[in-house]
């Protein structure tokens, strides 16, 4: 099985040695210390624009609440990040079904947390934002979720021989995720159509996005 | 007719069980025997050791230029291909994840380099006519003449019929089948689940037969 149909020329060894030879190309060691620091700028540039704008909102709801809220979108998160990010033991990534998968589940997990949370704390409805603030919570998330995404983009471009738009949709539902998490800990409005619209929608929207220029950024190039 | 088809899949490349178990014996001439050494190495070069470039080299290369050669029919095309998914692994060499496979890598690499190249439109890849060439290698030579003549014939059939097959059926087959991929490498290159491609490479397989059944 692994003799070739014709035998190599010994002349494209010493040619393909060469051009390795004279491209050189970081190793594990320096690719996971540039690994780190993208991951580093990706959620300072997150941290700072939450900071910025006040920080964690923990008076005006219920502690318990909130704790209930924010751990599930944690975990939720973290199993978006698990699934779209990590590569689950192969240099290849997850299948696109799965990555597919976690674009597509991560915003509606997200949201139906949500929904179970005001239904065990209805009291945390009562204020029906305007659609501005709606509008004004999509663009601070999407704002906090641009950092990431492209700490993530910096980290896997030019990457992926399979699936590039799927692998950008999972690692734009990654960002959108995590940054819907600290749009929700800055905001204390819990109606359903305001999270829908201001804390989840960017989740969906960045998902798009990597959908969109994942053949261009995530794509192998030669 | 049926009972010559593992010998017409003898001509140009082995013979091999449709669904390989991962816990099966490893015998001669499996590529099995070269994943272990492979993957090392790849291992190696990733931390840094330039040196096993080389080797690295030596153990994929000729699989995988067997494979551009069967998909484009273009000696100068592939070595081509090869010498840029060789440039591609060693671009990203600190990205390769240790323990995981090579194999299954190096493949999809290769495969996405030849159908970029088939887009851009820069080469006619001949994939249908005929196995003769330098393309297929001699079958036993001890074999009778007409047994040989039979054979030849019968894979030449297949490789026209196995064209006419759907795009993904065809080359789940053509991975496990052609290639010596286990059913989970063959999942890793396509970027889809086990399963579907089991699905894939069975309706080939059964496809496959039932056109030569008619016969």
């Amino acid at each position: 099985m692994t003799s070739p149909l014709a035998p190599l020329p010994p002349q494209l060894r010493a040619r393909v040695l060469a051009a390795a030879q004279s491209r050189p190309a970081p190793a594990r060691a320096a690719v996971t210390r540039a690994t780190l620091v993208a991951l580093g700028v990706g959620v300072a540039a997150l941290l700072l624009v939450f900071f910025a704008l006040g920080g964690a909102d923990t008076k005006t709801r219920p502690p318990a609440f909130l704790a209930m809220t924010s751990g599930g979108w944690v975990a939720i998160a973290a199993a978006a990040t698990w699934i779209g990010a990590a590569r689950g033991g192969s240099t290849l990534g997850r299948s696109g079904a799965l990555l597919l998968a976690a674009a597509l589940a991560t915003g509606p997990g997200l949201l139906a947390w949500m929904l179970v949370g005001t239904s065990l704390w209805p009291g945390t409805i009562g204020y029906h934002a305007p659609m501005r603030a709606h509008l004004v919570c999509l663009a601070i998330v999407a704002a906090m979720a641009t950092g990431p995404f492209l700490a993530l983009a910096a980290i896997r471009r030019a990457s992926d021989p399979v699936h590039p738009r799927a692998t950008g949709a999972a690692l734009g539902a990654v960002a959108g995720a995590w940054a819907g998490v600290m749009g929700d800990l800055h905001c204390p409005v819990s109606d359903a159509l305001h999270v829908a619209i201001g804390h989840v929608a960017p989740v969906l929207i960045f998902a798009a996005v990597g959908a969109l220029v994942g053949r261009r950024v995530f794509g192998l190039r030669d | 007719m049926l009972a010559a088809l593992p010998f017409a899949f003898a001509i140009g490349r082995p013979v091999r069980p449709l669904f390989r178990a991962r816990s099966a014996g490893v015998q001669e001439g499996d590529p099995r025997r070269e994943t272990a050494p492979v993957d090392a190495a790849m291992e190696r070069y990733g931390a840094g050791d330039d040196a096993a470039f080389g080797e690295l080299y030596d153990l994929l290369a000729p699989r995988i230029f067997g494979y551009l050669m069967r998909q484009t029919r273009d000696r100068a095309r592939a070595e081509d291909l090869l010498q840029q998914t060789l440039l591609q692994m060693h671009a990203a060499r600190g990205r390769f994840i240790p323990g995981s496979q090579v194999t299954p890598w190096a493949f999809a690499i290769a495969r996405r380099l030849m159908i970029d190249g088939m887009r851009r439109g820069k080469r006619e890849v001949l994939r249908t006519e005929g196995t003769d060439g330098e393309g297929s290698e001699p079958a036993a030579p001890d074999a009778p003449a007409d047994e040989l003549v039979e054979a030849q014939q019968l894979g030449d059939r297949l490789q026209k019929e196995l064209a006419r097959l759907p795009e993904n059926q065809r080359v789940a087959f053509e991975l496990i089948k052609q290639e010596g991929l286990s059913v989970a490498q063959a999942a890793e290159v396509l970027g889809t689940t086990v399963t579907a491609v089991k699905l894939r490479a069975h309706r080939a397989y059964e496809a496959l037969r039932g056109i030569l059944g008619e016969t």
